[in-house]
């Protein structure tokens, strides 16, 4: 079992069994910075202000596909 | 007019993934446009609630360019006055990447209601009246008084009609910088749209305009949807709009910078390659920037302060009663009155509605794609469809991706759809929105390993068999995976 190197902060509140395993996720599956569907998966810009203009974004459309093409590539 | 500005040369407005494109040796780019709120976090429980994250900036420094700042998000067309945390938080952006100027929107993004402030999420058009120049003079000019460097704002999209007893665009622009005594940021992508969805004609606009005032322009593409042409930031920059660069760039005595504009989702669809050439092409405009400008034909009205105020403005209307009724409209709110009345009937309204649709989903899917791909995954899309029209439709726009992501996680909570593991998923999206925010490691209680549900869920499927057991899933931080500029991207 690998210890945290950082303070942790626990979601939940209900005391662990005697066995529990603790695990890590790699941050490239934490936040979805492995290659899906040829869009760009960066971390910089999560989370951050939605309005920067007066376009038309397509990041639902891209993502919607997914439920079509079981190769991920992009139609 | 004079403004003792650098002299930077074509940029393009900073999104991840240009990386490739940004190296030392790129001959292309002279300088990057920073829009910090798109990089910025805001965590309600920090001393400093808007943060650049300290990873981000350093990804920024060692980026060779010299920076500007483009605030987004508080538009300075309007009633609104932006809060002093997100001020002193863009005065802390604007020193830490040394920019010499900073630009800002002749837009509307916040309205009121009922003493609530609402953000648009969608740049919204100003009232073009006198009362409104008056307004959005004032407000442009208490912020940029509080800025340590020079302010220009944005000419805007406008996907209404014009409206009688309304300045016309080019009017109501060079009325408000004259007033603000503010720099221009001319997005002649912008005007061409709105010439292209029936507003004032390109030539009449700019021969409004004070040109002495503007000191960068903006370039970028766009599509046709159901007849409208949208500023979509999508890639090609329309030859028109090269061909009006050339024309009006020897006419600009004091233009410093020409920033082309793309989203980070087109990027795989036009290319870093076509970005490149793209940038060549406009480089050999901005060589040509000093041509004999007798070569063009180009008629500028009277100066705006020459200029007797028009009769037939209707000036009874009030910019707040203008942001309200607009904003309430755009965003699915229950208005009604004379105005809300007017503005209903224009095709502009729904038009904006759905690219505002658009946002809120995309920030929801990109940010927490793990939950959505599983209702994808378990259901279809449109089930999913469902839920975020659902949702979009009961709520109003948040500023930051986290609020907007925490709203829709919590929305789900209470609708509780019969979907497996979405319990569990929804825990684990709040707790990695709180990881990045926090920048601390979060711990959740899984019956089973958590692992094998979440590779299966980003590879397409679901497993059949997960191991039983206690787990307690470790979430780090982001800043652990930023350890160089090599890192960002895609694994």
């Amino acid at each position: 079992m690998e210890r945290p190197q950082n303070k942790t902060v626990a979601i939940d509140t209900v005391p662990l069994p005697e066995r529990t395993i603790r695990v890590r996720l790699p941050t490239s599956v934490a936040y979805n910075l492995k290659s899906f569907q040829k869009v760009q998966a960066t971390i910089l810009d999560r989370l951050g202000c939605t309005a920067c203009c007066s376009g038309w974004d397509i990041r639902y459309d891209v993502i919607r596909s997914f439920a079509f093409d079981e190769k991920l590539n992009l139609k | 007019m004079d403004f003792p500005l650098p002299e930077l040369g074509v940029g393009i407005v900073y999104v991840p993934g240009l990386e490739p494109i940004l190296e030392p040796t790129s001959t292309c780019i002279d300088f990057l446009e920073i829009e910090p709120q798109t990089l910025w976090q805001f965590h309600s429980g920090r001393k400093t609630s808007h943060f650049l994250p300290d990873y981000t900036l350093r990804h920024l420094r060692a980026l060779p360019q010299r920076k500007l700042i483009h605030s987004v998000g508080n538009g300075l067309g309007g009633t609104y006055q932006p809060d002093t945390t997100f001020i002193s938080a863009l005065i802390d952006t604007i020193q830490a990447l040394d920019a010499p100027w900073a630009s800002e929107h002749l837009s509307v993004t916040q309205f009121k209601d009922r003493q609530k402030v609402y953000h648009t999420g969608f740049m919204l058009p100003p009232l073009q009246t006198y009362a409104g120049v008056k307004v959005a003079a004032e407000t442009i000019r208490n912020f940029s008084r509080q800025l340590p460097v020079p302010l220009a704002i944005e000419t805007g999209v406008n996907y209404l009609q014009p409206r009688s007893g309304e300045l016309s665009d080019g009017e109501f622009v060079a009325a408000t910088v004259e007033a603000a005594d503010c720099g221009i940021l001319l997005d002649l992508h912008n005007i061409w749209t709105n010439q292209q969805n029936g507003r004032q004609p390109v030539k009449e606009f700019l021969a409004c305009l004070p040109l002495d005032r503007v000191w960068e322009v903006h370039l970028g593409g766009g599509f046709e949807h159901e007849g409208y042409w949208l500023d979509a930031h999508s890639g090609a920059v329309p030859e028109a709009v090269l061909s009006l660069t050339e024309q009006i760039l020897p006419l600009l005595p004091n233009i410093k910078a020409i920033t082309y504009e793309i989203f980070s989702s087109y990027i795989p669809l036009f290319g870093l390659d076509a970005i490149h050439s793209q940038l060549q092409e406009i480089q050999s405009l901005w060589q040509k920037r000093h041509s004999d400008r007798q070569k063009y034909h180009f008629k500028q009205t009277l100066h705006q302060s020459e200029m007797t105020p028009r009769q037939d403005i209707d000036n009874s209307l009030e910019p707040d009663e203008w942001e309200t009724t607009l904003g309430e409209l755009v965003t699915n709110g229950n208005i009604s009155g004379r105005l809300a009345d007017k503005l209903s009937e224009d095709p502009g309204i729904k038009l904006m509605q759905k690219l505002i649709w658009k946002f809120r989903a995309g920030a929801i899917v990109k940010n927490i794609g793990t939950l959505t791909r599983l209702i994808m995954i378990h259901s279809n899309s449109t089930t999913l469809e469902q839920f975020l029209d659902e949702y979009i439709k009961k709520t109003k726009p948040q500023t930051y991706a986290s609020d907007e992501c925490n709203g829709f996680l919590t929305f789900l909570v209470k609708k509780a759809p019969a979907i497996p593991y979405l319990q569990d998923i929804l825990r684990y999206e709040q707790a990695t929105i709180e990881a990045q925010l926090s920048q601390e490691p979060q711990l959740i209680q899984f019956s089973y390993d958590p692992r094998t549900l979440l590779e299966g869920i980003l590879n397409g499927s679901l497993p059949d068999n997960i191991e039983q057991g206690s787990y307690e899933l470790e979430i780090p931080p982001v800043s652990m995976a930023m350890d160089g500029p090599s890192q960002v991207g895609m694994s």
